[in-house]
């Protein structure tokens, strides 16, 4: 009973007496749910708004810093005229190519990490390895790639070394490879993660299950531990292709210029000053996010489902 | 029974060979995992190979000298970003450590609307820094004509580093049992006797996490300043400004950030570590 009551008042002063308004409120007041509703309002003002104002503002056109008020479609437009379409293509394509390698990675090492791993030290170090990269400047940690890729760097000097080419191997650096190559490292850990967390909520004895009514390793993995895992991978999935298209730092430094991709669109859109255009590319960007998140409740509701069919 | 011996047998080989299998499929497993982490790594210790040799442009180390760290003294133009950077690192720091304990004892406590306030305070994680600066620039400067400076700095670097901050804090948060409060309450602790005798001591290493996370993803942020910064100069401002001019204090770049990432390196693995100890006990 006094749980009960601490429960719904949330704020333990003194249980909702019912149907007070007045009452109620005073009890917001002093509650430590306050605090909360107030920081959400202001983190909606603050922070989401901003986010979304991309889409308003695609569909507007400004001269500079000042707003035309008259909707309008051109920003779209200018990207298919001006052939700035090849840029959405070759970016969504680098970004499924490391998607896709993290994921290969990403899944198996997740895996053995969850539920092979007995060492809790072990575990707390990889966990470690895979933090601090989300704490390093991202131009100084791209920008070393140039002096091991680069004509004369470390990785041709070996070849030749070695007689392997008789000259540098060019399409090392400023090319997509290097960017794919300097994109896979700093985002591995935005796949391993996520995925690590959905196996470890996969009970051992489920597994066990599958194993003694005589499933061999790969029907468990297919029958019993993707699917289960399903909400995470999708969500490794949206937290690495999702920064991976909008990466600015990584094409910019080893793309040399060559191959332009969204993000250096945007950010040269935006030195012009060409706000609106910068916008409907922003747009294309948070609307796959929107599609992958789509597909992500999707694939929740969908174990929620087959977990309440199970159970 | 001869059926049932030789089924049995079968079983058995086919145990063997899916357990020599397994032991080759964790094999590869660790060696490509363990090779995508080390393309985080590996970069970051040549840099600081390549800080410490004559000749760091070439791309190769050799003729191991100090003089570019001792260059750090004489060309000291690094000094005032760092110092910026430092101090909206800090503001940050505070902002989340403050706003995260405030959210993240409360969240799971509460009943309706978890779920959706949630997803909208972790939503900064899935929009990509691009977007964020461009539309920050966007909503604050041509919407409102507010003047972007160190205040849009600090605004954007924030939004990066609650979510992080507040995830650091509700793994402890979550585990906090609320039973302890009832009963302070029960024995006639003042609310604030209650914050500061149990919910502070029990929070703690939450808090500080939260404070480190924010201090740390401050410090390193770089695209979503891009766009926000004005005339401000941030440390990963200055190193993106000279990288992308290929200008010749490549050097001083180099052990610039090699410190960076010692310090960043050294406090994460605190945090981190600060956070399992916590669970342990």
């Amino acid at each position: 009973m006094a749980v009960d009551a601490f429960d719904r008042s949330a704020g333990l002063t003194r249980p909702r007496s019912a149907g007070r308004r007045r009452s109620a409120l005073r009890g917001w007041i002093g509650s430590e749910r306050a605090p909360v509703h107030i920081f959400a309002a202001v983190w909606a003002a603050g922070v989401l708004a901003p986010i979304s104002i991309s889409i308003v503002f695609s569909l507007l056109r400004a001269h500079g810093l000042r707003i035309q008020w008259t909707l309008s479609l051109s920003a779209y437009q200018d990207i298919f005229e001006s052939g700035r379409w090849d840029v959405v293509v070759r970016t969504m394509t680098a970004a499924a190519i490391v998607t896709t390698i993290c994921l290969a990675a990403g899944f198996p090492f997740a895996l053995w990490l969850a539920k092979r791993v007995k060492s809790q030290r072990l575990i707390r170090v990889v966990w470690m390895l895979l933090t601090v990269p989300f704490f390093l400047d991202p131009s100084a940690r791209t920008l070393v790639w140039r002096g091991v890729l680069g004509s004369t760097g470390l990785v041709n000097m070996a070849l030749m070394r070695l007689h392997l080419v008789d000259a540098p191997v060019e399409w090392l650096l400023f090319s997509d490879f290097s960017v794919y190559l300097g994109l896979i490292g700093p985002y591995f850990p935005n796949m391993v993660m996520p995925v690590y967390l959905s196996i470890t909520l996969i009970d051992d004895s489920l597994i066990q299950a599958s194993a003694d009514l005589g499933a061999t390793a790969a029907q468990t993995l297919r029958n019993i531990i993707v699917p289960l895992a399903m909400p995470g991978i999708v969500a490794g999935v949206i937290f690495t292709f999702v920064p991976v298209m909008g990466d600015s730092i990584v094409p910019a430094i080893l793309g040399g210029g060559k191959k332009e991709y969204l993000a250096d669109t945007v950010m040269s859109l935006s030195t012009t000053m060409n706000y609106s255009g910068a916008a409907a590319f922003a747009t294309i960007i948070l609307a796959m996010t929107g599609l992958l998140g789509g597909v992500f409740l999707l694939f929740r509701r969908r174990v929620l489902l087959a977990g309440g069919g199970a159970a | 029974m001869n059926a049932a011996l030789a089924s049995a047998r079968f079983t058995h080989r086919a145990a063997r060979r899916e357990a020599r299998l397994t032991s080759i499929a964790v094999g590869l497993t660790l060696i490509v995992g363990f090779g995508l982490t080390a393309l985080i790594y590996a970069p970051v210790i040549w840099l600081g190979i390549l800080s410490i040799s004559g000749d760091p442009l070439s791309g190769l180390p050799g003729e191991f000298t100090p003089r570019w760290y001792a260059g750090l003294f004489t060309d000291t133009r690094w000094l005032d970003p760092l110092i910026v950077s430092v101090e909206i690192a800090a503001g940050v720091s505070v902002l989340c450590m403050i706003s995260a304990t405030l959210v993240g004892r409360a969240l799971p406590r509460m009943r309706r609307g978890r779920g959706v306030l949630l997803v909208a305070f972790l939503l900064p994680l899935v929009v990509p820094g691009i977007v964020v600066g461009i539309d920050v620039f966007t909503f604050f400067r041509m919407l409102f004509g507010i003047k972007m400076g160190v205040w849009s700095i600090v605004l954007v670097h924030y939004l990066w580093a609650f979510p992080f901050a507040l995830i650091g804090m509700l793994v402890v948060s979550s585990r906090f049992d609320a039973r302890l409060l009832e009963a302070a309450a029960d024995l006639g602790a003042s609310p604030w006797r209650r914050f500061w005798d149990i919910e502070r001591p029990l929070l703690a290493s939450g808090v500080a996490t939260a404070g480190m996370f924010g201090f740390l993803l401050s410090l390193t942020e770089l695209p979503r300043s891009i766009f926000v910064a004005a005339r401000t100069q941030t440390l990963p401002l200055f190193t993106w400004a000279e990288t992308m001019s290929r200008g010749s204090h490549v050097s001083l770049i180099y052990c610039l950030n090699s410190l960076i990432a010692v310090v960043s390196v050294a406090l994460s693995v605190l945090s981190v570590w600060l956070l399992g100890r916590r669970l342990k006990s």
